[in-house]
């Protein structure tokens, strides 16, 4: 049993990420085209079909996380969905293609790119983790006011962080594009 | 709860909020200062495919809609220099004559072609114009820079006629383009690794010559 505050403030973080990743997509669908084929998982008449779905299908789920309408099958769809990303990027990075841009990135780090890296697999799995944890069985309670701003407060706190990560993990690895020489 | 808790409550939720906006700030930084303090000239970046390794055949087209192949073997024998520029990189505008004569120089055995990415067609037609390479293929692609991990403006790629990536990377000058065909001719990848080279000779001959 964990508190119902606990579940809204994983779904707000969730709706947030999921809706961020897919305007960003759907604002360059070329571009992301691009990532998809540098990924070379999928033959390339593919890619253009499936650079409108993900972000479609992003959105969809980011629409289900703020609604809370089939908790259980957004929760699970995302878990899916992360952990396709994470087995894609962890691919590329077997395949020593660690150059290619990850696609993942959104807000303040997207704009420069963002190579593939171990982090961004781990990344994936504590996210993968953060959804399952709303298929827990939630204690009945009514959600007060204090509640939301609590909520809110974990959201911002939530964005910051994951903002500040991504940073770090893209920092790692330019810094490390200068020590291989 | 009582008051004292709930305002220590509040003021620790503000703490850690201003805190995660800190590290971030920081990471940020970090990141901008990084950009900032590259290091310029003829650099080759370690991102994008490595020299020596075969090239993927693209099929793309230029800006008058002329089909052509950039990677793999060529046909007629010449190795493809493709130099990447911008209307919106200054240090291009400088570096186009430069690349043109060095290609007319080198005409028989390499060809040049301009590549540049964005949608606006009209503003590459005008750009084309101003510079006077009409007579060059220029690729509007995306894809294209993405393939070898283009960064950076000017950025110049040389592919051998066998196919294969000779050498690339930031070039601001003519010594930098000039260094890209020594590259192909010496076969060795960049000063570092000529350095590196002459090095385990130097060492080598030094031993023997203590023994």
């Amino acid at each position: 049993m964990i508190d119902p505050l606990l579940t809204k403030a994983i779904a707000l973080g969730f709706a947030v990420l999921f809706i961020g990743a897919a305007w960003h997509k759907l604002s360059s669908v070329g571009r992301f085209e691009a990532v998809l084929s540098n990924y070379r998982l999928l033959p390339p008449p593919m890619n253009r079909t499936l650079a409108l779905l993900i972000p479609v299908i992003e959105l969809l789920l980011g629409v289900g996380w703020i609604s809370g309408l089939q908790p259980r099958i957004t929760a699970i769809a995302s878990a899916a969905l992360l952990a396709t990303y994470a087995l894609a990027i962890g691919i590329n990075l077997v395949r020593g293609r660690i150059f290619i841009e990850c696609g993942c990135g959104f807000g303040a780090a997207s704009d420069t790119e963002q190579p593939l890296s171990f982090s961004l697999v781990a990344r994936n799995i504590l996210l993968i983790g953060l959804a399952g944890m709303t298929l827990v069985p939630v204690a009945q309670r009514e959600l007060g006011r204090m509640d939301y701003v609590i909520a809110l407060a974990t959201l911002l706190t939530a964005i910051l962080l994951y903002a500040g990560t991504g940073q770090l993990i893209k920092n790692r690895a330019a810094i490390r594009t200068w020590r291989d020489e | 709860m009582d008051g004292t808790l709930l305002v220590s409550y509040g003021i620790l939720w503000v703490l850690v909020i201003a805190l995660s906006l800190l590290v971030f700030a920081l990471a940020r930084q970090v990141g901008v200062l990084h950009e900032r303090v590259a290091p310029a000239g003829a650099l080759m970046p370690t991102s994008g495919p490595k020299v020596g390794e075969m090239t993927d055949v693209m099929p793309l087209r230029d800006l008058g809609e002329h089909a052509l192949t950039i990677g793999g073997a060529d046909a007629d024998g010449l190795a493809t220099l493709v130099l990447f520029i911008s209307p919106t990189c200054p240090v291009c505008k400088s570096l186009v004559p430069t690349a043109r004569s060095l290609a007319s120089h080198e005409s028989r055995r390499m060809r040049l072609v301009f590549a540049s990415d964005g949608d606006k067609t009209e503003q590459h037609v005008a750009y084309v114009k101003d510079l006077g390479i009409e007579d060059y293929p220029y690729i509007v692609s995306q894809a294209l820079g993405m393939a070898y991990a283009v960064s950076k403006l000017p950025f110049a790629v040389l592919i051998g006629s066998d196919g294969a990536l000779k050498s690339k990377g930031l070039v601001n000058t003519r010594e930098h383009l000039e260094s890209l065909l020594e590259s192909m001719d010496s076969g060795i990848a960049s000063l570092q690794d000529y350095v590196d080279q002459r090095r385990s000779e130097l060492e080598a001959s030094i031993k023997e010559k203590v023994s």
